[in-house]
């Protein structure tokens, strides 16, 4: 009997403090009033994000200093960066859109022009398509297939040959050493190698140094193809080169090639961009 | 030249310093009211100027920043001592009013900086970087509002 006694007396002080929390719950102190009021009326704003701050012309002036992986990366930021970049990118295609008209109406003239001379309309295509031909036979080029060449002791003649001529080419003043074939592997293994060859300006090549690269065109393809792959490529290169250059009136040629480069870069990127703008 | 901040602080000039501020300058005005830059930004920018009273020619940074380059690889020492020294906030203040003053130099100093900071990282370490240190407070807020009327004005 006392047992079931203090069973309902426990349960009857547990219902009576549900009671009482619930009673806690519905009434705030004066205290914990005052505090809420205050918060509602001097509310703590979040940190807030510099770049909500900053204005879309100094961001475009910070992303002239980036690559285009950074910016795209930046879309990512928020919603308001995805905006001012969405809306720079479409000015830099407008800008490019702009670039590229120019480019052709120039390239419109240039052509008038050597249409005017007959001796040039002959060559230019077949020149030029070889030129670029050869170029882009360059960037297959593997660092695979320089370090083959590099680890010869007695290079076939062919390689030999061809590489002493392109020393002669990219060596601004060039002294012909007893150990040839050390002067060229120099040039070769340096690390600046591939970025000279690539952007080598033909409109350097004086008359001289011409003499001395010459000699390619007495070459014979076959033979070079058979002994290195590599050496093929940069011998189509000089002798591409060489060809041009002996052209009276080179200048334009090369000018012209040089512009056809540009407006397929142009485009490319125009390409891209349009399809990021969307 | 005497040129006043937004929180009403004159500083007093030499033309010789202003040498760097390509759009005051050529000015007739004896005074200048930066109502939107601040007396600290304002010291920051003097202090600029002053750095290179000597310099005639500061070279151009080169577009875009190579990857594997800080700055210190592409300014000067005092520059990229001048500018790693500031916080991102007080940076991009100094933009704006390079920009207002016409200082490209520093403009573009400022500008790689805050790019080198950026570049290579992701969109979530971007925004961890660009957050402001400092709480907002609305006293803050209406300032910054009642400002924007004073200048609209």
């Amino acid at each position: 009997m006392l047992k079931e006694l203090q069973k309902e007396l426990d349960q009857l002080k547990k219902k009576q403090q549900k009671s009482q929390s619930c009673i806690n719950d519905l009434f705030f102190s004066v205290e914990d009033i005052h505090l809420r009021q205050y918060r509602i009326h001097h509310p703590i704003i979040p940190n807030q994000n510099l770049i909500i701050k900053v204005r879309p012309e100094i961001i475009n002036l910070i992303f002239a200093f980036l690559d285009y992986s950074s910016f795209l990366q930046f879309r990512l930021v928020s919603q308001n960066t995805n905006n001012q970049i969405l809306y720079l990118l479409s000015l830099k295609l407008n800008k490019k859109l702009q670039q590229q008209q120019i480019k052709k109406l120039e390239l419109n003239e240039l052509t008038e022009v050597i249409q005017n001379q007959p001796e040039l309309v002959e060559f230019q295509d077949s020149l030029l398509i070889q030129y670029q031909k050869s170029l882009d036979d360059l960037k297959q080029i593997k660092r695979q297939d320089v370090c083959e060449v590099a680890s010869y002791c007695n290079p076939p003649y062919q390689v030999e040959r061809v590489l002493n001529l392109l020393t002669r080419l990219l060596t601004q003043n060039y002294v012909e050493q007893q150990n040839r074939w050390n002067q060229s592997l120099r040039l070769v293994t340096n690390c600046q190698f591939f970025h000279q060859l690539l952007n080598f300006d033909i409109l350097s090549i004086t008359d001289d140094k011409l003499k001395l690269v010459e000699e390619i065109t007495a070459m014979e393809e076959k033979r070079v193809h058979q002994s290195s792959l590599f050496a093929y490529y940069i011998f189509k290169y000089i002798k591409a080169v060489v060809l041009l250059r002996q052209q009276p009136q080179y200048k334009t040629l090369f000018q012209l090639g040089q512009m056809r480069q540009e407006i397929d870069k142009l485009s490319r990127s125009i390409d891209k961009l349009q399809k990021i703008v969307g | 030249m005497k040129f006043i901040s937004q929180d009403d602080i004159t500083f007093e000039i030499d033309n010789e310093v202003l040498r760097q501020c390509t759009k005051i300058c050529n000015t007739d005005s004896s005074i200048v009211k930066l109502t939107s830059t601040k007396s600290k930004i304002l010291q920051k920018v003097i202090q600029y100027c002053e750095m290179h009273l000597n310099d005639f020619d500061i070279p151009e940074i080169q577009k875009p920043i190579k990857y594997q380059h800080n700055i210190f690889d592409i300014v000067s020492f005092k520059d990229a001592q001048f500018i790693t020294n500031l916080e991102f906030e007080e940076i991009i203040q100094i933009i704006q009013a390079a920009k207002f003053l016409g200082i490209n130099t520093l403009i573009d100093l400022s500008c790689a900086y805050i790019a080198i900071k950026i570049r290579g990282k992701n969109s979530q370490q971007v925004k961890e970087m660009l957050k402001s240190n400092k709480p907002i407070t609305d006293e803050q807020e209406q300032m910054d509002r009642d400002m924007e009327i004073k200048v609209k004005k």
